[in-house]
């Protein structure tokens, strides 16, 4: 290779896919095309293995849906055998119901959540589990003492403010939840966002609160 | 009070699956789609996009049965960019979540997006399981040559310059586009030898 083709090879390595990089291609002869394609795909390849969906717990959209196990907000194991013996809903009915719900749970799973603790038990599944027994989903719940974390106590200092409670407030109607289950999503959701930069302080956090519930306010009047 | 009393407060079940059953399950492979589809763009991001996205769906849900959900919200994140990409906002500022226009009630909302698995979900799911090959050999590639694993992925994969990676390292930046370039044609070896033609 000469110089001008080492020179157009060090561009075509740092150039994203699209127009420009397929004009650069063409100044090459068919095989060095080739040859350099291929490296150019492996690298694409990469990227694309490099861009896939954040942790869980970093997902801010899981957090808003409310997907994401929150220590705050648990399956009280006690509570859901209670309710499931009130409605009559056995543990097999009840795994098929969530499954056909999108859920992906067996029997096996509902026998666990009714025996000892599950803190992988998402918010928004217990919603489902609670509207399957036919109760509130704030009845499913446990109190459970969240780890010490400097994050999640500013979190909580914000949700301890009436502007967030106020917000909260609006989110579960938005969202037709309960307000217990909107301040949990919405702390999620502060908690997930935290980690797209850098760390918020308490007014940040109530704006970025602010605005989520002013856009679906807004969404939902249209 | 006991559970049963407290029924009539309760939500009555609803009809087809929940949105955030659907959400965790294909979540992987709307932000592949798209991470790729705004890999050049610099004013929307991939997590906005998908809010939006979900969030239009959470306000109105599909009005008839959904047969793929994985082709639905493919085709519903692909839409909502290509809508971006036509605003006046996308040309003027940046999209910010409180920003975000609502989506068109038949486009995203639901029942009018179409869930053809045909119309290129199927090459996507392909697309994605060659990642998953490409994951692997990575792990091939860090054992051959860690320094040159590295480089790879810092310039291909997190698209850093080659002087940036160069001044971390404490080389040339030629000498990091020679290393990239050497890992990427043993990353197309190990590929080769997994059936993954380049």
């Amino acid at each position: 290779m000469n110089e001008e083709t080492d020179r157009l090879l060090e561009q075509l390595l740092e150039e994203p896919p699209g127009p420009r990089r397929e004009q650069m291609l063409m100044r090459l002869d068919g095989d060095q095309r080739e040859q350099i394609r291929a490296l150019l795909d492996a690298g694409d390849l990469v990227w694309e293995a490099a861009h896939t969906a954040p942790p869980l717990e970093e997902d801010p959209v899981a957090a808003m849906l409310g997907v994401v196990p929150d220590p705050g907000f648990q399956l009280d194991a006690a509570a859901l055998v209670r309710a499931c013996k009130a409605s009559s809903v056995k543990p097999t009915a009840l795994a098929a119901r969530l499954s056909a719900r999108g859920w992906q749970v067996d029997t096996t799973d509902v026998f666990r959540w009714q025996t000892r603790a599950a803190p992988d038990v998402p918010p928004a599944l217990i919603k489902a589990i609670a509207e399957e027994v036919r109760i509130d989903p704030d009845r499913l719940v446990a109190k459970a003492e969240p780890k010490p974390n400097t994050l999640r106590a500013v979190a909580e200092d914000v949700a301890a403010t009436p502007r967030f409670r106020d917000l909260a407030q609006r989110f579960a109607q938005i969202q037709r939840m309960s307000p217990t289950m909107a301040v949990s999503a919405l702390q999620s959701r502060m908690l997930a966002t935290v980690h797209r930069g850098d760390e918020p302080d308490k007014e940040q956090m109530l704006a970025s609160v602010e605005e989520l519930v002013r856009a679906l306010e807004a969404n939902q009047g249209q | 009070m006991e559970p049963q009393q407290q029924a009539s407060k309760a939500e009555a079940p609803s009809v087809g699956p929940d949105l955030a059953a659907v959400y965790l399950e294909h979540r992987e492979t709307m932000y592949r789609l798209a991470f790729g589809m705004l890999r050049t763009d610099r004013h929307n991001r991939a997590e906005d996009v998908i809010g939006e996205v979900m969030m239009s769906m959470v306000k109105n849900p599909p009005r008839q049965e959904v047969r793929n959900w994985e082709a639905f919200l493919v085709r519903a994140v692909q839409n909502k960019i290509r809508d971006l990409w036509k605003s006046a906002a996308h040309r003027h500022e940046q999209l910010v979540i409180d920003e975000a226009t609502p989506l068109e009630d038949e486009r995203h909302g639901g029942d009018q997006v179409e869930d053809d698995p045909a119309s290129g979900v199927v090459e996507l799911i392909g697309r994605h399981h060659r990642v998953q090959t490409v994951q692997d050999a990575l792990v091939e590639l860090e054992a051959w040559d860690h320094q040159a694993a590295h480089v790879l992925w810092q310039c291909a994969g997190l698209e850093r310059s080659s002087q940036e990676v160069a001044d971390e390292l404490g080389v040339s930046s030629s000498r990091v586009r020679q290393i990239s370039a050497k890992a990427r044609k043993e990353l197309i070896k190990i590929l080769g030898a997994k059936e993954v033609d380049l």
